[in-house]
């Protein structure tokens, strides 16, 4: 409902109501005043009617009686002369006219009024007609009929109207005034602090001081004041706390990408020339050596793998630390992961003689969406450690599905039990502790970083599950642990996906054509090598420029493409081929990363520039062979 | 129905109407007037006359069927006068003026009270007034020129040689005491009824200077006109008589009952209404 504009303010509000109040309580004092005047003049007039009437009865009876009518119309004279009294008659029993005064004789007596009315009829005279019986012991002598006149009450009543009417309107203007006045002086402070208000709330948090006194407005004035002041400082403290914290956060991440930078150039310079020790020692191993030879060989490939373990182990933790590790969900099939875990770790397990299963309790599903990598991770190290610490008996893998509370997803529950040295329920919690292990013997014992679990705890709790343990020290272990899965969506993604088994054949590889791009002289050998070995014939380009260059001369089957490197890197090299074929309309040519770049996000690069997989060095000779064919 | 009247008989059906109208009014005052006016001697004040005798207007209102009403006069001359003008039917006034109203108006006797009426001069118990001698050049009351106790009176006076007397008439019977006892007379002409009936304070500070022999007190006098009714009057006043409030009446007021006229008991006041005659016709 729109309100009346002066009616929008307080002011104009509380000006109304008092002036609306004011009217109504004027309009009741001048209606009660004149209807006080009115009840008691008008009960005045009655009781002198009351009271004349039997005086002059008293006064006729004896004339009446005696037929005195000459006295009779003394009497009506003589009392026609009381203030108030307009005409005085008496009328013998039959209604004839004996005698009267102030009344015409030709002109009949007015008919008695039957009751008292003041305003009967506003163009009647304003008279109160009575006509008392004169009867005196039962004998009925006349009428006496008089007229009270109402002059002096009605011109009473007029002058009282008018004049409280009058007042009542001077009153109402003046107190119209008068609380204007008054509202303007109470207001004005408030309509300064609307204003202040309106300021501060358009961002002017220090807008000018409003007036300030001592009465309630001028109190609100100061409070506002100190509040406006109050704000400004704690605005100015915010802001100065914000911009420290821009500055922490702006360094955090800093030091995140410094760091990040430095784990992404450590982990490139290690794995670079691991990929050649790794290679080469398998090429020297796939030659006739001597028995101790193909042993010290064995012992470098072995040390080789150990030092790749402990680096992706410090690679993942960092990223862990960092919060730069990233689930990719992918579909899955659990059987098919749990058997190529066994499968890896059964030749360990052949070797210590112990057992090494898997099984399920009740049906699994399928269609499971979850990070594989990491699920393989998790499992690895746990089937590791197992192995690492149990000298009899076996190691046992079981899972089950449970129903999750978050729609669309269920849990998988792990178990990996083993038969080994257990731990003791003190030593239980801080096995979960980066760099710890129960004893410090067992590093001394079984080796490794004590990242492990570390690693596999913070990988349980991205995928939203929790890890546990049960153990008595010589009874064995079981850790238990508990991922959160999506059920299978229709779309998935070529990379990560559960590769199909590998060919052993390596016919299909004969005379393929392969351009090896790298810049490493021990990985050109060692590619080249490992290649031609099977058949591939190889071509070699340092950078990416060269390739390009080669690439638009020669026909190749694949490209392995290696990322850093001088003049050109692998990805642009690849993003310019890409274009080149797009605007020539050529055929896509495979490209395989095969880089040291093992972060995840390198994969994704590879994919946004146009390669087709991924091979992270060092990479086994099977690995890179498979990678080859799917492009082939 | 359509009635259609010429002009001619327009008016004159007009003038029937207000013929009917006319006769009908005049019936209506005829009535009134045909009331029974009882006309009572102002021997007292008009209310006392008014009261004293509303148990006679009721009774008779009630025996003949018609309204009565009780009337006087500011004087007895003037209420002679109306007797005379034949404006009561039924007229209580003393025997002189009874007599009058016989003679020169026709009224018909019909009784008068048991109780005897005496006038008495009043004076007031410690004055000077010991004889009538004594009241020489004073000043004295009495009710009115025609009344019987102030002719009575006027006799006394004569008959004992007081003279320079000035007599004030007085309207109200009942007032003459206290006037006297203010010292306003030295004596007052009353009847002996009217002493009686006063006060007993005022009746022991006044003493009888003189009173008269019986007389023919108030008589009722029936105007001619209702000579036809006079047996059902007469016999209504003695039914009256005999009735409990009769009996409280004349025992109120003294008057012992009706008792008939004795023979030539009017004609013993001639002397008086011829005075009363005079004073009638002088007026």
């Amino acid at each position: 409902m729109k309100l009346f504009l002066p009616l929008r303010s307080v002011r104009g509000r509380l000006l109304f109501v008092a002036i609306a109040i004011e009217a109504l309580m004027l309009t009741l004092l001048v209606t009660n005043s004149l209807r006080l005047l009115t009840d008691n003049m008008g009960a005045q007039a009655r009781l002198h009617a009351e009271q004349m009437a039997p005086v002059l009865i008293a006064a006729i009876v004896a004339p009446l009686a005696q037929r005195d009518y000459a006295t009779v119309q003394a009497v009506l004279d003589e009392s026609a002369t009381t203030d108030g009294i307009e005409y005085l008659a008496i009328t013998d029993p039959a209604g004839r006219r004996l005698a009267s005064s102030g009344w015409p004789e030709k002109i009949p007596l007015p008919r008695p009024d039957r009751e008292f009315r003041l305003f009967e009829d506003e163009s009647a005279t304003p008279r109160y007609d009575v006509a008392i019986p004169i009867e005196i012991y039962g004998q009925k002598l006349g009428m006496l009929h008089f007229g009270l006149s109402l002059r002096q009450i009605t011109e009473a009543h007029g002058q009282l109207f008018k004049q409280g009417i009058l007042i009542a309107l001077l009153e109402i203007v003046f107190s119209a005034g008068l609380m204007g006045l008054l509202g303007y002086f109470l207001t004005r402070h408030l309509s300064d602090l609307t204003r202040a208000s309106e300021a501060v709330a358009a961002g002017n948090l220090t807008p000018p001081p409003v007036p300030e006194g001592k009465d309630e407005v001028g109190r609100l004035g100061a409070a506002f004041n100190a509040m406006s002041r109050a704000v400004a400082e704690r605005i100015g403290d915010l802001t100065t706390a914000r911009d420290e914290a821009k500055n922490l956060a702006r360094a955090a991440e800093a030091g995140a990408q410094a760091k990040a930078a430095f784990l992404a150039t450590v982990s490139h310079e290690i794995r670079t020339p691991m990929n050649g020790i790794l290679g080469m020692t398998d090429l020297a191993l796939a030659t006739e050596l001597s028995a101790d030879q193909r042993e010290y060989l064995t012992w470098v490939k072995l040390s080789g793998e150990s030092l790749m373990r402990v680096l992706n182990d410090i690679l993942d933790f960092s990223k862990i630390e960092a919060g730069q590790l990233s689930l990719e969900m992918l579909p899955l099939s659990l059987p098919d992961i749990l058997d190529s875990m066994v499968g890896i770790y059964s030749a360990q397990a052949n070797e210590k003689g112990l057992s090494l299963s898997w099984q399920a309790d009740g049906e699994l599903p399928t269609g499971i969406v979850s990070d594989p990598v990491r699920l393989r991770q998790i499992l690895s190290n746990l089937l590791a450690n197992a192995l690492k610490f149990t000298e009899r008996g076996g190691v046992d893998i079981r899972v089950r599905a449970e129903e999750c509370d978050q729609p669309g997803k269920l849990r998988l529950h792990f178990t990996v039990t083993d038969s080994g040295i257990g731990i003791a329920v003190a030593k239980q919690k801080m096995i979960f502790a980066p760099f710890s292990q129960a004893e410090s013997s067992t590093t001394r014992k079984y080796g490794g970083t004590g990242l492990g679990l570390a690693i596999v705890t913070q990988l349980v709790e991205l995928m939203d599950g929790s890890i546990s343990l049960e153990s008595q020290p010589g009874r064995g272990s079981s850790f238990h642990f508990s991922i959160v899965c999506r059920l299978a969506e229709a779309s998935t993604s070529r990379l990560g996906q559960t590769l199909p088994g590998l060919s052993s054949s390596s016919d299909s590889l004969t005379g393929k054509r392969i351009l090896l791009v790298e810049d490493t002289p021990v990985n050109q050998v060692l590619g080249k090598k490992l290649l031609s070995k099977f058949g591939c014939r190889v071509s070699l380009a340092e950078d990416g420029l060269r390739a390009l260059a080669a690439m638009a001369t020669e026909a190749f089957d694949v490209v392995l493409m290696d990322l850093q490197m001088p003049n050109m890197g692998g990805l642009e090299a690849t993003e310019k081929q890409r274009a080149r074929e797009k605007e020539l309309g050529r055929r896509r040519l495979p490209i395989i990363a095969l880089t040291a770049n093992a972060m995840v996000d390198d994969r994704e690069r590879c994919l946004a520039a146009g390669m087709d997989d991924f091979i992270a060095k060092p990479f086994r000779a099977d690995e890179m062979l498979e990678a080859i064919r799917r492009q082939l | 129905m359509k009635i259609t009247l010429t002009a001619g008989k327009r008016r004159s059906w007009l003038l029937s109407c207000l013929l009917l109208a006319g006769s009908l009014l005049a019936s209506a005052v005829q009535a009134q007037d045909n009331s029974f006016k009882l006309g009572i001697a102002p021997h007292t004040s008009a209310r006392v006359i008014l009261e004293m005798y509303q148990p006679l207007r009721q009774y008779l209102e009630r025996s003949l069927g018609v309204p009565v009403e009780v009337e006087t006069a500011p004087d007895f001359t003037e209420f002679g006068r109306r007797a005379l003008n034949q404006e009561y039917d039924l007229a209580v006034t003393t025997g002189h003026q009874a007599r009058l109203y016989q003679t020169d108006a026709g009224y018909l006797p019909l009784l008068t009270y048991q109780a005897d009426f005496k006038a008495v001069a009043l004076v007031a118990k410690d004055s000077k007034y010991r004889k009538p001698a004594d009241l020489r050049g004073t000043t004295i009351l009495a009710l009115s020129p025609s009344s019987l106790v102030s002719l009575w009176g006027v006799h006394w006076l004569k008959s004992n040689n007081v003279g320079e007397i000035t007599t004030r008439y007085v309207s109200a019977a009942d007032s003459v005491a206290r006037q006297v006892l203010a010292g306003d007379a030295a004596l007052a002409f009353t009847s002996l009824a009217n002493f009686q009936k006063l006060p007993a304070e005022q009746r022991e500070a006044l003493r009888i200077l003189a009173e008269s022999e019986p007389m023919a007190g108030r008589v009722y006098v029936l105007n001619k006109r209702q000579g036809a009714a006079r047996a059902k009057i007469e016999a209504a006043l003695w039914s009256f008589a005999a009735s409990d409030e009769g009996k409280k009446y004349f025992e109120q007021n003294k008057l012992d009952g009706y008792r008939k006229l004795r023979p030539r008991e009017l004609e013993a006041m001639e002397p008086y209404a011829a005075e009363t005659r005079q004073v009638i016709r002088g007026k």
